[in-house]
């Protein structure tokens, strides 16, 4: 499994997601730089949390024009593995690779805590080391993570984790940021293009953590469905 | 604009042997203002306690930096940006933020956590709730951006801050031992790199205003008012590390306050070289920016750098990787003086750097000690759980998540203890060592008695660290005061600091770094003085870290006094009786010996260790139970002692069968039995009952509610 972290000025969890695949034993795994022309040399591209070129605009409205953007939808089509996480959801989001829209949260602040999610499908490269149902403790740390599924068909939707209280229940109180029906993390319709606001990069060791050890162990044993 | 004084004048022609012309006398003006030369603290804090074997910087360097072992090395310092702030809190902040990043990472070091103690006049002001929500806004969108975690902080509300809100900023860096990078430029003929954001005009006369009374002219100051642009600061971060990791500097600074002046004239004293400049090279942002302007800039997120020519093509390729613009504006020459011209070679300034020596005449020398009424109020008459219940509501003790959740405590993956309840702890990466941080000021004690404020606040630092299982290395201050040409100010000021520095000596604390902020102060008055230790704390392996919180029903609770606490001031007589005065306590310095050269024996006896602070015991019992299903029972204790605040005081869990030899090690410092440590939802205090969770909920939602 060889993976890549994009990398744009501004992006500021890169170097967490590196240690973290690296603590579960990834070896083929390094940065890429936005201005990059292909990515065929690789299996999963990884876009990181952060503010890409500042965000001063729109989050992610700047990175979708970079190289790296360009060259993701063949990437994706020869069946290559995408992770958006945070500022990388927000990219997705921006580019159409995924649908929906993200807007700013219900309080219009950026909020930083800890959050329940509960997995709702584990039929992907990304969760099925989950089962349906777990509930995971994660930390939020976002300004816009208003998932909005506007103009698009709810069916269209593949929702992979939503937020929940710690009893796994996704109220309304245990809602962070507004999204619509609780949504944390959505995929593409064959569930190779994941979406997702929590950082499971902070939470994959004994001091921080455990809950993102199986997705990142997941990935790097390239089980699930989907996968030849 | 700043000018100099008739009698600074005076010393400049002296010195020169001529009178300066206008970008000179600008030059000096804003080397001398208060912010900068430190005029009237220096001959105070000139002997404060600083020796360490760890220490690789101390004070005068960009930041402090301690040697912690495997070949890493920690860089931290704290900084007020308080005069901003109260006018233009979004940008003040901000940029108070980026400031002390720039400090951090000047030196190498990576930065990975910053905090900030914040004052502010009382929440049913509006103005006061307008310069919070900002100041907050301005830190969590700097701090945030840049992927620097922001942990620990302290707010705190008093009148007297009303107008003159405080904001510290606290900043903390992790680099190679090998890879520090220090602000001493050497090398004649080396070259002058100037690289990071183009000067425009903003924050001309910053240093100056900073060191100056607000009135309502102040507000005319806010094009003094730098501008924050953190996704440029998060781009020079990153050029700087693969910089430091490269070796491609001889020396660097950011232009901080007084920008291009300083950062040059700084670092051509500490190399005892001096530095000419070529205006015409400094990039621009508009084009009609003066030499005078140019010189005492504070544009943002700009970086100086002393470098080999051979080295020059390396550095400035990785600069080009990181989109970071650059430009080569001048060499390093021999003549100790400060040498600038404009293009065509015509001489705009020439400064000896002799002449610009700070042995100036201080803004104020008289110190006169003013006595403070100290009867306290009486709390023996209080109903304990109604006062508990004030006491969670009240914004001098609830719980700031509505401030911390906006700030991105969690980014880099290093935070094992985010902010919400005690001391902050980070891990270092790589190694099995982690670093604890606290913030703690006492103003209402320093105003009351200084040098026993001051000591204070370092003991009760340091006892928070060992309690944690951490050793105290360092500390940093933050000293914000009013106006020191008034004598009782100055005495605030001399005393407190002495108290400071006696306590730092007492433990082997260096004090590594700081500022000085003077001039806090308005029509109303000065703010009460606010002596802010920044403390770090090194422990070698991270399993071993001790937390204060309760583990076990069943346990015996113990209460052991290192100091009095007579009459001392407290947050439940300010909350019952608006009543800020009583004595401050006095440390029990041989107890304190004790305790510290036993606590190898005793700590591992300990299930948990939680200093008194703030609220009292009342308040350290409650926050030992707030994350777990525990409560406690206090079968009889007169209520003011509930209450009150002590020096140095602790609460230790012990379990029943470790009782015996606890108490066998403590005998001579006579350890309190006071309660016990039960199971469920009840509080209970002299057999009345409370409910843990509704006062959960009044800590926990009471803050927020200012907003709603």
């Amino acid at each position: 499994m060889k993976i890549g972290i994009g990398v744009f000025p501004g992006s500021n969890c890169d170097r967490d997601a590196m240690y973290a695949f690296k603590c579960h034993g990834a070896e083929g795994i390094d940065y890429i730089h936005y201005g990059v022309e292909t990515l065929s040399e690789y299996d999963m591209i990884i876009l990181p949390g952060g503010f890409s070129f500042g965000d001063y605009l729109r989050t992610g409205a700047i990175a979708v024009h970079s190289e790296l953007f360009s060259a993701l939808p063949s990437f994706i089509a020869g069946g290559g593995l995408v992770l958006g996480v945070c500022n990388g959801f927000q990219m997705l989001v921006e580019s159409g690779l995924l649908p929906g829209f993200l807007l700013r949260n219900r309080e219009h602040r950026f909020i930083s805590k800890q959050i329940h999610l509960r997995v709702e499908d584990t039929d992907t490269p990304f969760t099925y080391k989950y089962s349906k149902g777990d509930v995971l403790r994660m930390p939020i740390a976002h300004t816009t993570g208003n998932y909005q599924p506007a103009g698009t068909s709810e069916k269209d939707i593949r929702v992979i984790f939503r937020y929940c209280d710690e009893d796994g229940n996704a109220t309304g109180e245990a809602n962070p940021n507004g999204s619509h029906d609780n949504i944390a993390a959505v995929s593409d319709p064959k569930g190779r293009v994941l979406g997702m606001m929590p950082h499971f990069e902070r939470v994959c060791d004994p001091i921080l953590g455990e809950s993102g050890i199986p997705l990142i162990k997941g990935i790097l044993e390239g089980g699930g469905n989907g996968n030849s | 604009m700043g000018i100099l004084s008739a009698n600074d004048l005076k010393i400049v022609t002296e010195r020169l042997k001529r009178k300066p012309n206008s970008v000179e006398a600008g030059i000096f003006s804003v080397m001398w203002s208060e912010h900068c030369s430190y005029r009237t603290s220096r001959p105070f804090l000139s002997k404060i306690f600083t020796d360490s074997p760890r220490k690789l910087a101390g004070p005068g360097e960009n930041a402090g930096a301690l040697d912690i072992g495997d070949g890493y090395f920690v860089a931290f310092k704290m900084e007020s940006h308080n005069h901003p702030s109260a006018i233009e809190p979004y940008q003040g902040a901000a940029t108070g933020i980026g400031g002390i990043l720039r400090d951090i990472f000047t030196m190498g070091a990576r930065p990975v956590a910053s905090t900030d103690p914040l004052r502010f006049g009382h929440m049913n002001d509006p103005h006061s709730r307008h310069l919070l929500e900002e100041v907050v806004r301005g830190v969590s969108d700097y701090g945030n951006s840049v992927g620097v975690p922001t942990l620990c902080g302290e707010t705190q509300f008093d009148d007297s801050y009303g107008i003159n809100c405080l904001v510290n900023v606290f900043a903390l860096g992790i680099g190679r031992t090998d890879e520090i990078i220090k602000g001493r430029a050497s090398g004649t003929g080396n070259l002058v790199l100037y690289f990071g954001s183009k000067t425009g005009r903003d924050g001309v006369d910053g240093a100056f205003f900073a060191s100056d009374e607000l009135t309502e002219e102040s507000k005319k100051n806010r094009p003094s008012v730098q501008i924050a642009n953190p996704f440029q600061e998060k781009k020079v971060i990153e050029a700087c590390m693969e910089i430091a990791r490269k070796h491609l500097v001889v020396a660097m600074q950011d232009m901080g306050a007084a920008g291009l002046t300083s950062s040059s004239v700084e670092m051509a004293e500490r190399g005892n070289v001096g530095i000419s400049m070529d205006l015409s090279k400094v990039p621009l942002r508009q084009n009609d920016v003066t030499h005078y302007e140019m010189m005492l800039s504070e544009t943002q997120e700009r970086m100086l750098a002393i470098v080999e020519p051979g080295r020059l093509k390396e550095i400035t390729a990785v600069l080009k990787r990181h989109e970071v613009d650059w430009a080569v504006i001048g060499e390093v020459i021999d003549e100790p003086a400060l040498k600038l011209f404009d293009g065509d070679g015509e001489s705009v300034a020439v400064i000896p750097l002799e002449s610009l020596q700070y042995d100036v005449p201080p803004a104020g020398t008289k110190r006169e000690k003013r006595d403070l009424e100290t009867s306290q109020a009486d709390l023996s008459q209080i109903s304990v759980p109604s006062v508990f219940k004030k006491l969670m509501a009240s914004d001098l003790i609830n719980s700031k998540h509505w401030i911390y959740e906006q700030y991105d405590s969690r980014v880099g993956a290093d935070t094992v203890r985010p902010p919400g309840n005690g001391f902050s702890v980070l891990r270092v990466m790589k190694t099995k060592k982690a670093l604890s941080i606290t913030n703690l000021g006492l103003e209402d004690w320093v105003q009351i008695e200084p040098y026993n404020g001051g000591f204070n606040t370092v003991v009760r630092s340091a006892l928070e660290h060992y309690l944690g299982g951490f050793t105290p290395i360092g500390i940093t201050d933050c000293l914000n005061y009013g106006n020191p040409e008034k004598p009782h100010i100055l005495e605030q000021f001399a005393a407190s600091v002495r108290g400071m520095s006696d306590a730092a000596e007492l433990l082997s604390v260096p004090i590594i770094s700081g500022n000085v902020s003077l001039y806090n102060e308005n029509e109303k008055g000065a703010v009460k003085p606010l002596l802010q230790v920044g403390m770090v704390g090194l422990i070698e392996d991270i399993e071993d870290i001790s937390y204060p919180e309760f583990q076990k029903s069943g346990s015996r609770l113990y209460l052991l006094e290192l100091s009095d606490g007579v009459n001392s001031p407290t947050v439940a007589s300010k909350v019952l009786f608006d009543n800020d005065q009583g004595a401050v306590p006095r440390i029990d310095q041989n107890a304190l010996k004790e305790f510290i050269s036993n606590m190898e024996k005793i700590l591992p006896l300990v299930s948990s260790a939680r200093m008194i602070s703030r609220g009292g015991l009342a308040l350290a019992l409650f926050k030992m139970c707030l994350d777990n299903g525990l409560a406690f029972e206090i079968p009889k204790m007169e209520s003011g002692d509930l209450f009150k605040e002590y020096g140095a005081a602790m609460l230790f869990e012990i379990d029943p069968s470790l009782e015996k030899k606890f108490l066998s090690l403590t005998a001579t410092l006579s350890p309190k039995h006071i309660g016990s440590v039960t199971v469920g939802d009840d509080i209970i205090i002299n057999g009345e009952k409370m409910k843990k969770t509704e006062l959960i909920e009044l800590y926990s939602d009471s803050f927020g509610r200012n907003f709603l």
